[in-house]
């Protein structure tokens, strides 16, 4: 094992909550965008947002996931394990992480297919859209909720 | 998936999306998910802890970019081979699975050889020509470790088959739901 470093586990918890943050704005601004009186009218922007959105989210997830990891790693013995409350949180936060990627794909996979050039625009695309990311935007601050109770102990 | 779909469909005339996001998504929705439930898996046994303090933190970065790299390489591998069966009319959910066996399964040996590649690196460098003994046994165990990390990757890779076209299929449901009839 390593030696701890302080310096070490703040800069990998900085990048875990600006991926977090990065993630749950980038859903935010689609949802609005999507929603938005202009999206009726062009819809068109809002899908290249969310195309690009789509390209970002995987990297953050991957780095998000990532530096979680490492965050436990370097959490040691204040890992309690799963018949304690904490525990139950931790793996409530995890389920829904699991969840969430497996929404993403089927979010991803959607944009793609509405990204393409026959594709038909409707109401109902757009209604989806908008869960989605609205979905997507609610679980990532649902779990952002969990992990600050986790990280201050408050379980 | 979006590139699973599309094969799956049989026709790109309704989407030709860029194939990159495809790949993208696919490898690292395996990996981070792979990388979930392992640690679900372990801190439901309470063993959580223990494990995560054998590794140290430039170790654990290293080897999940080795793996969400391999992954990236095996998934590109597995949406060619179903391009490649869809362009002879035999796409299906049969064909769908197959890919993302085969996908986990050279996923497992791509793994396994750059793990082995490591021990191989840090023996040299920590015992110079002292290690050269060590090859053979590093040979001989490459052909038995390659074949069963072949395996458990196929068997992977067949749990995220089923995952992945129900998923797939989610999708396509919304997707036809949401699409205006013909006029």
């Amino acid at each position: 094992m390593e030696t701890f470093s302080y310096q070490t586990w703040f800069a990998i918890r900085y990048v875990h909550i600006v991926s977090v943050a990065l993630l749950s704005g980038g859903a935010l601004t689609v949802c609005a965008l999507s929603a938005s009186s202009a999206a009726i009218a062009e819809p068109k922007p809002a899908l290249m947002l969310a195309v690009a959105y789509e390209r970002a989210f995987w990297l953050a997830a991957g780095v998000t996931v990532a530096t979680g990891v490492s965050n436990l790693g370097m959490k040691g013995d204040g890992v309690l394990g799963p018949d304690t409350a904490w525990g139950t949180a931790l793996l409530a936060k995890l389920t829904i992480v699991a969840f969430l990627l497996a929404m993403s794909l089927v979010r991803s996979d959607f944009v793609a297919r509405c990204a393409a050039p026959t594709h038909r625009h409707s109401r109902r695309a757009r209604a989806v859209l908008i869960s989605l990311y609205g979905g997507t935007a609610v679980a990532l601050l649902g779990v952002t909720w969990i992990g600050l109770g986790l990280a201050h102990g408050r379980y | 998936m979006a590139g699973i779909r599309s094969v799956y469909k049989a026709s790109r005339s309704e989407c030709d999306h860029p194939a990159p996001l495809d790949v993208w998504s696919l490898a690292t929705f395996r990996t981070t998910s792979f990388m979930i439930g392992a640690i679900m898996s372990l801190h439901v046994r309470g063993s959580l802890t223990g494990s995560l303090r054998r590794l140290d933190t430039t170790t654990g970065f290293g080897l999940f970019l080795v793996m969400w790299a391999t992954t990236w390489f095996a998934t590109r591998r597995g949406l060619r081979e179903l391009e490649r069966s869809a362009s002879i009319d035999i796409a299906s959910s049969a064909a769908i699975v197959m890919s993302t066996i085969v996908a986990g399964a050279w996923n497992g040996l791509y793994v396994f050889g750059a793990l082995v590649l490591g021990f191989l690196a840090a023996s040299i460098i920590t015992q110079g020509p002292g290690a050269v003994p060590v090859i053979p046994v590093f040979a001989i165990g490459s052909v038995i470790g390659g074949t069963v990390a072949f395996t458990i990757g196929a068997i992977v890779g067949l749990f995220y088959g089923m995952i992945e076209l129900f998923v797939s299929r989610v999708c396509s449901r919304l997707y036809r739901w949401t699409t205006p009839g013909p006029t």
